[in-house]
């Protein structure tokens, strides 16, 4: 058996089958006060805003090495495709056992630290990447993944999580996933058109970087600080 | 009902308008690149390469009687480079565009070789086609990115005595070679007295930042301009520009040479200017931080 099948990444959830499901789960998801689900929803978006911003951006980051060609597009696109599924099945599973706001708050510290080595190092890898590689589809390729995969992958899995974490009775899943894409997706294109139109007229490429790491830092620290001391009450204990 | 009907009219209008043509020349050729679209067109004595028929912006033309004459001045301002230096041996070309300039330049100076550097396939295949551009052991082209070519022959140690930037249109800007990391790479690439020529516009909101980049990495250049046609080209020498009896002497040796494309010394070096209309203080043009 793979390890991935071991590791039951693409098992269902025993909610999706023929038998009738209960309609409450057994771990109920975030409630209590609006502040936590309005949390939720905010990092879910700001996924989605900072993962297409930093795609754009992407572009401009490779250009110098490996050109503005439609193949390093190609190149730029593949890689965060692969990284948010890749993201979506490991956030998918991580949401399984106990998951928790405060849990969820690491994802956006993880990315903003996922982040932090393609504001560092992205000249000298690319410069490194240019002399080993020939062909500049590949090279980009190479480097869009060393720079962007971890950062994409992590961001993504911020989805799914965050669906266990707003949906507690079965029958309003589809519902609660619906407004969850809904705010994400909508976060992706606010992230592109912003960062296209207006960002980079006014910020270099590594200043867009560097605030995208300290919001989603901020946004995992408010979190986090929010679930383990002001949200206390808020939270439902386990059942027993 | 009246504003709605009026709102469709005008629709319609300016439908129609869009899909017209604003050129009588007939398309003899027209293929869609990764890039752009390409559309040769021919009326009674030119054909032109155009990226679109709704301007009337032509890319390159030549006469079909007289081939060999350079009908554009911002080619002419472009081997107008050769007034500082006649004789260069190695030329790198950033952009083929129809070929046009590549063939002249390629006649007029029968030993250098050239490098052509173009980043769309079916730009080489139109120019190849319909504009009579022959690739030789003379004439070398490749098909790829302008500034991973240039980062290329840097690693390979390449050096090249005239090094033609001619990658933008009117509308298509490749930002990452309008910086001054770009210009320092070219730099490198060029000989201790090797020349640059880059065909630019001078009616663009970038021109400031643009001057301050070019200025910033070659230091003084002759800019040259033909404001009405919003055509500039800027000719920069790695060692200090000539002064300008140098610049004649040299023209009075190409004089015959370029008669037969066309092309009078006498039009060329009264443009040669090296006024600084710009503001100085303007930032340059970098791969951190490029504002379009």
């Amino acid at each position: 058996m793979s390890l991935v099948g071991e590791w039951g990444l693409f098992q269902y959830p025993s909610g999706i089958s023929f038998r009738p499901a209960p309609t409450k789960l057994p771990f109920p998801a975030v409630r209590g006060p609006v502040v936590s689900r309005f949390l939720v929803f905010f990092i879910a978006g700001w996924s989605g805003f900072s993962m297409m911003a930093v795609e754009l951006l992407s572009g401009r980051i490779l250009a110098p090495s490996f050109g503005n060609s439609i193949q390093v597009w190609g190149a730029v696109i593949t890689v965060f495709m692969v990284a948010l599924s890749v993201g979506y099945l490991v956030g998918g599973r991580l949401s399984v056992r106990e998951p928790s706001l405060a849990k969820f708050a690491l994802i956006p510290l993880a990315t903003a630290a996922a982040m932090t080595p393609a504001a560092l190092f992205a000249d000298p890898l690319m410069d490194r990447i240019f002399d080993l590689i020939l062909d500049p589809r590949y090279g980009a390729l190479t480097a869009a993944a060393l720079l962007f995969f971890l950062p994409t992958m992590v961001g993504g899995m911020a989805s799914p999580y965050a669906v266990r974490l707003l949906v507690d009775d079965c029958s309003a899943s589809g519902r609660h996933a619906g407004f969850l894409f809904f705010v994400s997706t909508t976060g992706s294109a606010a992230g592109t058109i912003l960062t296209s139109f207006y960002l980079v007229l006014i910020m270099g490429v590594g200043q867009i970087l560097w605030s995208f790491i300290g919001v989603s830092a901020a946004l995992g620290i408010l979190t986090l600080a929010l679930s383990l001391f002001g949200l206390k009450r808020g939270t439902v204990p386990e059942e027993s | 009902m009246v504003k709605a009907l009026r709102l469709v009219i005008l629709l319609v209008c300016a439908m129609v308008g869009l899909s017209g043509t604003a050129f009588s020349d007939t398309v003899i050729h027209q293929e869609r690149s990764l890039y752009r679209n390409l559309f040769v067109t021919e009326d009674s004595d030119t054909r032109c390469l155009r990226f679109s028929t709704h301007t009337n912006t032509v890319q390159t033309c030549f006469a079909l009687e007289e081939p060999e004459k350079v009908l554009f001045d911002c080619n002419k301002m472009i081997l107008g480079s050769l007034l500082l230096r006649p004789n260069p041996r190695r030329i790198l070309m950033v952009g083929l565009g129809g070929g046009t300039l590549t063939s002249t330049l390629s006649k007029l100076l029968p030993n250098a070789t050239i490098d052509v550097v173009e980043i769309d396939p079916a730009m080489v295949r139109v120019a190849k086609e319909y504009f009579n551009f022959k690739p030789s052991p003379r004439v070398h082209i490749t098909v790829e990115d302008g500034r991973v070519f240039v980062k290329r022959a840097l690693a390979r140690g390449a050096k090249y005595d005239l090094v033609i930037l001619d990658a933008f249109d009117d509308l298509y800007i490749p930002t990452h070679m309008l910086t001054v990391q770009f210009f320092w790479e070219i730099q490198k690439i060029m000989t201790a007295d090797g020349v640059l020529a880059a065909n630019t516009y001078c009616n663009t909101k970038r021109y400031d930042r643009e001057s301050a980049t070019y200025q910033a990495v070659f230091g003084p250049f002759f800019n040259l301009k033909k404001f009405w046609k919003n055509t500039r080209v800027v000719i920069a020498e790695q060692d200090g520009l000539p002064s300008e009896e140098a610049l004649a002497q040299n023209a009075k040796l190409l004089q015959k040479k370029f008669a037969r494309f066309g092309i009078e010394t006498s039009w060329l070096l009264p443009l040669f200017s090296t006024e600084v209309d710009w503001d100085e203080r303007a930032p340059t043009l970098n791969d951190q931080f490029l504002p379009f």
